[in-house]
């Protein structure tokens, strides 16, 4: 897989720092589970955090602090914790399909959802979050060959291609590739024909649409 | 122990020293692990005082961080980044699963886009000591207004558009601002990618 679109380096800088909100996050995560390159950016923007670690005034902890970490090492079962079932993860998440943030969060393949219909061709569906979580992330499973209404973003949105692809303004967007867009892009999303289109849709808040759509918008609750 | 650590800070040698201390705890040596303790206990104490966190917070956080640090020891590879790097990212999304939500949530862990590497070579290990000291005189170079910006990011935990209102600037221009600053550190690392 070639990704040709990647994350803006400050967002991947926000998603290094932990500032990023959940949903957003979530979309990065799973972009750079399939995105070497950003994984080796990713990780300069994870050594300027090392660095500041480093550079971090010592504030003394509480005098029994190591002997109740000590404890607690003795209490759990060292063999146990030991997160084997990392490696069955991957697996699992390659036979789906999916980037392995994404396949822990799922836990099905995409096929295996319940897909709630929103227009003719358009499916959507909503990941839950963590209670308390910023912005929203949802699904969206668009037939081949169909446009989207034009649509402004007004807070950070961010779009991953899982499988299929489409092509905007901006231009194509294949699997694995991120569109990270600002706040004064719009853009009309065609996909391409040959398979359903699947993305990940992070947003901090709902899309602005535009004309008469926004009319439905809250009864399609996009 | 504190003062030869200390000695090593900033030129490389010191990552290795820890790196040395990471790879006997994976063993379960508890005398490397109350070294490695004594070095980063308070200043993950530190980070997680100005990420907002209560003094007992703080506390439990420095705990589950070094916990992990103990658990997780010998899944640590230096090839992937030094044991800094690999303490701060721990830290960081232990501090957004408890602060953030409240039920830990485990997908965004480390480990889910960690792919097990092969040991380093020398010269990787050379390359990766330079670049910990590179990048720590990257950032003190940095110019104040680059480095408020970084700074706020990941020490203050705020966003970018929390920044712009800290700073009274436009959203644009505090990521102008990160980016600039991330050229520079990227600069400083040689464009290795």
């Amino acid at each position: 897989m070639r990704v040709h679109h990647h994350p803006d380096c400050a967002t991947l800088m926000a998603y290094a720092s932990g500032t990023l909100s959940e949903a957003l996050t979530m979309v990065v995560a799973c972009h750079v589970a399939w995105c070497p390159q950003c994984q080796r950016e990713l990780r300069c923007h994870e050594e300027t955090g090392g660095a500041i670690i480093d550079r971090m005034e010592a504030v003394p902890v509480k005098p029994g602090c190591l002997d109740a970490v000590l404890q607690r090492i003795d209490a759990e079962c060292r063999e146990a914790r030991a997160r084997d079932c990392a490696p069955e993860l991957a697996g699992e998440a390659h036979r789906m399909g999916l980037p392995r943030p994404l396949c822990r969060l799922l836990g099905r393949s995409l096929d295996q959802l319940a897909w709630r219909r929103i227009a003719p061709g358009v499916a959507v569906y909503r990941i839950n979050l963590a209670r308390g979580a910023r912005g929203r992330l949802m699904l969206m499973r668009i037939a081949s060959g169909k446009a989207l209404p034009r649509h402004g973003h007004s807070a950070g949105e961010m779009t991953m291609v899982l499988r299929g692809a489409y092509r905007d303004e901006v231009g194509r967007f294949a699997m694995g590739d991120i569109a990270d867009l600002g706040h004064d892009i719009e853009h009309k999303p065609v996909t391409d024909s040959g398979a359903d289109c699947i993305c990940l849709i992070g947003s901090e808040r709902p899309w602005r649409l535009r004309g008469l759509l926004r009319l439905v918008q809250p009864i399609l609750r996009l | 122990m504190t003062d030869s650590i200390k000695q090593f800070q900033g030129n490389g040698r010191l990552q290795d020293e820890m790196a040395a201390l990471v790879a006997r705890i994976a063993k379960g040596d508890r005398e490397a692990f109350a070294t490695l303790f004594n070095y980063y206990a308070p200043r993950l104490k530190s980070f997680m005082l100005r990420r907002s966190a209560d003094p007992e917070t703080a506390e439990e956080l420095v705990q589950e961080t070094m916990l992990a640090v103990w658990n997780r020891a010998s899944s640590f590879s230096p090839a992937k980044g030094s044991v800094t790097t690999w303490i701060y990212t721990i830290a960081r999304n232990l501090r957004i699963d408890r602060l953030r939500r409240q039920p830990a949530q485990t997908f965004y862990d480390i480990d889910d886009f960690d792919e097990p590497s092969a040991e380093p070579s020398t010269e990787e290990r050379l390359i990766q000591n330079e670049s910990e000291a590179q990048i720590a005189s990257a950032i003190e170079a940095l110019p104040k207004e680059q480095l408020d910006v970084i700074s706020l990011s990941y020490v203050d935990d705020l966003s970018q558009s929390e920044i712009a209102e800290r700073l009274d600037v436009p959203l644009g221009t505090v990521k102008s601002r990160m980016r600039l600053a991330y050229q520079k550190l990227r600069d400083a690392l040689g464009g290795q990618s």
